[in-house]
């Protein structure tokens, strides 16, 4: 799974750089974005933005980052695309994780890749 | 309620034509590469990425069910999966020799509960609340040794319209 991490002002902000997150890929994804976290004691934004495809085991997986960061610190998601956007609608996640917009996007972050 | 006759003359007059039809081992790499084709023979049908989404979706729980599921506990057998569409409707056919489901009866499928504590939701079980929004008339039947999941999604393809083909 291709992540990239990076602090902004006290929050660790991870890209993930995959296109989908789904069956194939829901395991190596909670698995490398855990090591990632690690026993990070702070904030985690999970920037989606590059991501067009997420299932229902790929949002498993999220809730069990979810809950990895949550017990101490808040835990968001960024940059859905209206696929995804529409996984988190219809199970109701979107009541249950902190969903925000591009709040990255000014920083030094992704809006130069292509 | 009777599946295909009485449905097809609501939605549509046309007979539906094919539109993809795959038999492939049922892992996730195999479900990953038939998404891929129905995305691009979708595309090239100039359906709207929503409704490409919706049905990629839709394909991507039903198929990751029966990897997880219907060949749970034996060897990983095969799946048949046929689409067909009538210009307003693609209808899917999806079989599988594996288990059956559990009481012959689709399940439920239950959004996420917002009373429960963080620590507490559940990490699974999403998929069939995505199915059941996502999928109209939906039938399962056991058919002999297969299971056979049959619905209908609302998509507009161009390509299958009167006078669409003419171009030359």
């Amino acid at each position: 799974m291709n992540l990239e991490a990076y602090r902004v002002e006290g929050t660790l902000v991870v890209t993930v750089r995959d296109s989908r997150i789904d069956a194939a890929s829901a395991v190596n994804f909670k698995d490398a974005l855990r090591d990632l976290i690690g026993d990070n004691a702070a904030p985690v934004t999970l920037d989606l933005s590059h991501v067009d495809f997420v299932d229902s085991s790929g949002l498993g997986a999220l809730v069990a980052i979810m809950k990895v960061v949550e017990p101490g610190h808040r835990f968001e998601v960024s940059g859905l695309q209206p696929n995804v956007e529409k996984v988190f609608r219809l199970t109701r996640m979107d009541s249950i994780m902190n969903i925000v917009g591009n709040p990255q996007s000014s920083g030094q972050d992704a809006s130069a890749s292509m | 309620m009777s599946h295909d006759g009485t449905l097809q003359s609501k939605v549509g007059l046309k007979t539906p034509v094919p539109v993809l039809a795959r038999d492939f081992d049922a892992d996730f790499q195999a479900i990953r590469d038939v998404l891929t084709d129905l995305r691009t023979c979708l595309a090239g049908k100039n359906a709207s990425s929503e409704d490409i989404g919706s049905l990629e979706l839709l394909l991507s729980e039903v198929l990751t069910n029966v990897v997880k599921h219907a060949y749970a506990d034996g060897p990983r057998g095969q799946i048949r999966l046929a689409l067909t569409c009538d210009g307003n409707s693609v209808y899917v056919d999806v079989r599988d020799f594996g288990s059956a489901l559990p009481g012959g009866a689709l399940p439920v499928g239950r959004p996420a509960d917002t009373q429960i504590h963080i620590q507490e939701q559940p990490e699974s079980g999403f998929g069939w609340i995505l199915i059941r929004a996502l999928a109209e008339d939906i039938s399962y039947a056991r058919e002999g040794s297969s299971n056979r999941l049959r619905f209908r999604v609302a998509v507009r393809l161009e390509g299958d319209g009167p006078g669409a083909a003419e171009t030359v």
